[in-house]
């Protein structure tokens, strides 16, 4: 598997470095740790010693490449890339999608903004354009995330509305081939406007749709593998999430939109409630992505 | 399509001739004579274009030594590389003290026209004001990354020139009706009755602010089609842009005989806006007061972040406290952080000067410069490389540099006597700090303001980052 770390200087920058070893400690993994400077293109400025100026920058660069490796753990494989691109997140997606560096990125992995005052995410502005423009998987680590050997719980979070095919899918390949629990829920988040009536009603379909993904999950996957659907129910899908107990070494997957919303961007305004609630990281699945076929494989 | 590798360096481009022209003319700020106007009308007792005309003639021998030095070190581009090489690296290091003036200056003196600029639209508003808003506007924008102003510059330039072209017709019917001098063929602004010299070599020495980015150009070495390019733009650059320059400052100071009824403002600082008020009209005095407006963002903005960027080249090529500052990126932002801001702190000396000191103390420098320039012709071709064989070869390589040391040094001793006194102070900060450097010459210079320029750095046996024991 590989994932591209946008790496900046900062604590965001050092959750981003933490998740991704996580990620790796799961499944043998290479990091590729991406600094992305400001492009080198001559600025024409009166009495700028641009040259001096770029290769200097290159140097600061090669020394937060440097600052990043170091916080990779012992055994991970990881290396490290000055890349010159318009903004963070174009960096970012050249480094995940271009073949001059490889096979397409399985994930791009970022920290969360730091200064966000309610809840554990907050995104800043490269994470914001790179969770509308992504075409692969984000994956954001909660700020001040603490790293873990390995991933120990993979949880996949849909809505009622259909196109979660693709993260369904995904999540149940990524346990499979991480050897991780599976938990599949299904957030339900429901308004006192409704009736009794019509309130049960819904959650009978909810039910039954857990039901569904659970037994689409043991299709797939090996017998004995485990495997748990949950419904989670609330009056906001804040309440949803709160409801629901979460170990700190897991994942939770998210689609990109259409979570039980109307469509938006690439990050719907479900997903986006789900990540200012959430306390763990989270892996944010682009709608109409194509899974590769490594996660399944090697 | 090609896969961009990863790690590829320099763009590569291939610039002709007049492309480069364009640039150099951006540089050059064309509006830049109706700011200075009022400051040197009153210096040369109303000979404006003459003083260009010196200046221009000045500076020609110095763009012939820009060109033939551009061969000889095409990935360099400055005057103090040119000493540092030909001359000693303590020489180089002299040159590009003087210029660090400069460059810490020019974002200040875009500042300052601005502030003429909002003061002569919003009389009752302090100036105090403007100067903090537009240093804090620019500040910002550099801060953020946004600097790169080069696609907007070329549109700038056109504009500027037009509204020059727009003022000359303008004047030349005011003319006409019998204003100013009362024809466009008088010679009155070139000599008159109670004229004299010395005035006008000042002048001149003020003027030369408006070339300033002329030499800006041979850093395109290395984009340019061809070895003759740069050389040729130079003298091109400085031309054309001497000869809108002289157009312009002829037909003003036709119109303009004296500055009788201009502001103390217009006088000491740019006279721009009222200019073209008595030209044109509100109208047009808010057209080419926009124009100019926005070429001085521009330039402003391009000065800011080319400054921020030396003070953080050589924050990283040194130690300690202060250098550590000025190399610090912003993580995010991914610009010096701190040299932006510094160089905004310095912009704001924009509130108590004056653009006829500053302009002055900005010449001190770029004289000096482009003395050295000609002087190491001569050094490297004369003397090093002994071309002094036939006529052709000693007029090109003593001569012709030879006349261009002696203009600009003329201009040089010429500079008004505060900015000159102000300008050796500097000059004597930069020799203590040589001999801080070099431990009072025993230790060779490490610093090169230029990346892949070889400057030689013999191997010194002391640990650099110790201070040096006293034997």
């Amino acid at each position: 598997m590989r994932l591209v770390v946008g790496y900046v200087s900062n604590q965001r920058g050092v959750d981003a470095v933490r998740l991704a070893s996580t990620l790796a400690g799961s499944r043998r993994a290479a990091l590729d740790i991406v600094v992305v400077l400001p492009l080198d293109t001559p600025t024409f400025d009166m009495y700028s010693p641009d040259r001096a100026y770029q290769s200097a920058m290159d140097k600061q660069g090669q020394e937060w490449i440097d600052e990043a490796l170091a916080l990779v753990p012992e055994g991970v494989h990881a290396q490290g890339h000055v890349v010159r691109a318009e903004s963070i997140a174009e960096g970012l997606v050249e480094a995940a999608t271009d073949p001059a560096y490889g096979i397409e990125a399985h994930f791009i992995v970022i920290g969360a903004a730091h200064r966000g005052l309610i809840g554990r995410f907050s995104i800043g502005s490269s994470a914001g354009s790179l969770l509308h423009s992504s075409p692969v998987p984000v994956a954001l680590a909660p700020v001040d995330y603490e790293p873990h050997p390995a991933i120990t719980r993979l949880t996949c979070a849909t809505g009622l509305l259909p196109g979660a095919e693709v993260l369904v899918e995904l999540a149940i390949g990524l346990a499979d081939d991480w050897h991780v629990p599976l938990r599949l829920i299904s957030l339900l988040a429901m308004g006192k406007e409704r009736s009794e009536d019509a309130r049960h009603e819904i959650h009978a379909i909810a039910e039954r749709h857990v039901d569904d993904l659970v037994a689409q999950a043991n299709d797939v996957l090996p017998d004995d593998f485990p495997v748990t659907g949950v419904l989670g129910t609330g009056r906001s899908l804040e309440e949803c999430v709160h409801a629901l107990e979460f170990e700190s070494s897991e994942i939770v997957m998210v689609g990109s939109s259409r979570l039980g919303g109307p469509k938006r961007l690439f990050l719907g305004a479900s997903a986006n409630t789900i990540l200012h609630a959430l306390p763990v990281p989270m892996i944010v699945v682009p709608r109409d992505y194509v899974i590769p076929e490594l996660v399944h494989g090697d | 399509m090609p896969i961009p590798s990863p790690s590829s360096g320099t763009l590569h481009r291939s610039l002709g001739t007049m492309a480069i022209v364009g640039l150099g003319l951006g540089y050059m700020t064309p509006t830049v004579i109706f700011d200075t106007f009022g400051i040197v009308s009153e210096e040369t007792n109303s000979l404006v274009p003459l003083a260009y005309l010196m200046a221009m003639v000045a500076m020609a021998f110095t763009a012939v030594s820009y060109g033939r030095m551009v061969r000889v070190f095409p990935s360099a581009g400055s005057a103090y590389t040119y000493a540092s090489e030909t001359m000693h690296p303590n020489v180089g290091f002299l040159i590009g003290w003087s210029s660090l003036l400069d460059y810490l200056l020019l974002p200040l003196v875009n500042a300052l026209i601005l502030r003429s600029y909002l003061e002569a639209f919003f009389p009752d508003v302090p100036p105090a004001v403007w100067v903090v808003l537009v240093v804090l506007m620019i500040t910002a924008l550099v801060l953020f990354s946004m600097s790169n102003t080069s696609r907007l510059n070329g549109i700038l330039v056109m504009f500027s020139i037009l509204l020059i072209v727009v003022f000359v017709f303008l004047t030349w019917r005011q003319l006409m009706a019998g204003e100013g001098n009362g024809t466009p063929f008088s010679t009155t602004p070139l000599w008159h009755e109670g004229a004299s010299l010395g005035p006008v070599i000042t002048g001149a020495t003020i003027v030369c602010f408006s070339f300033i980015g002329f030499d800006a150009i041979t850093m395109y070495t290395e984009e340019a089609k061809d070895a003759d390019t740069v050389p040729r733009a130079i003298l091109l650059t400085l031309l054309i842009g001497g000869a809108i320059f002289f157009i312009a400052g002829w037909f003003a100071q036709s119109v303009f005989p004296t500055m009788e009824g201009f502001s103390e403002d217009a006088l000491q600082n740019s006279a721009l806006p009222e200019m073209a008020e008595l030209i044109g009209g509100n109208l047009f005095k808010a057209f080419l007061t926009a124009a100019a407006f926005a070429a001085t963002v521009a330039s402003g903005l391009a000065s800011h972040a080319s400054v921020s960027r030396m003070l953080f080249v050589m924050g990283r090529n040194g130690r300690g406290p202060i250098s550590r500052g000025l190399s610090y990126v912003h993580p995010r932002f991914r610009t010096p952080a701190i040299s932006v801001i510094f160089v905004g702190v310095v912009s704001l000396l924009a509130i108590p000067l004056n653009l006829d000191f500053v302009a002055a103390l900005i010449n001190f420098g770029a004289l000096m410069a482009f003395t050295f320039v000609n002087l190491t012709v001569i050094v490297y071709f004369a003397w090093r490389k002994k071309l002094v064989k036939t006529p052709k070869e000693i007029f090109t390589n003593i001569v012709l540099p030879a006349l261009g040391v002696f203009s600009t040094a003329v201009l040089w001793i010429n500079l008004s006597p505060d900015s000159f006194r102000y300008g050796m102070y500097w000059f004597v900060a930069g020799v203590v700090v040589v001999m801080v450097l070099t431990r009072f010459f025993r230790r060779p210079l490490r610093m090169s303001l230029e990346e892949g320029v070889a400057v030689p750095e013999p191997e010194t046996e002391s640990e650099p980052s110790q201070p040096s024991q006293p034997s």
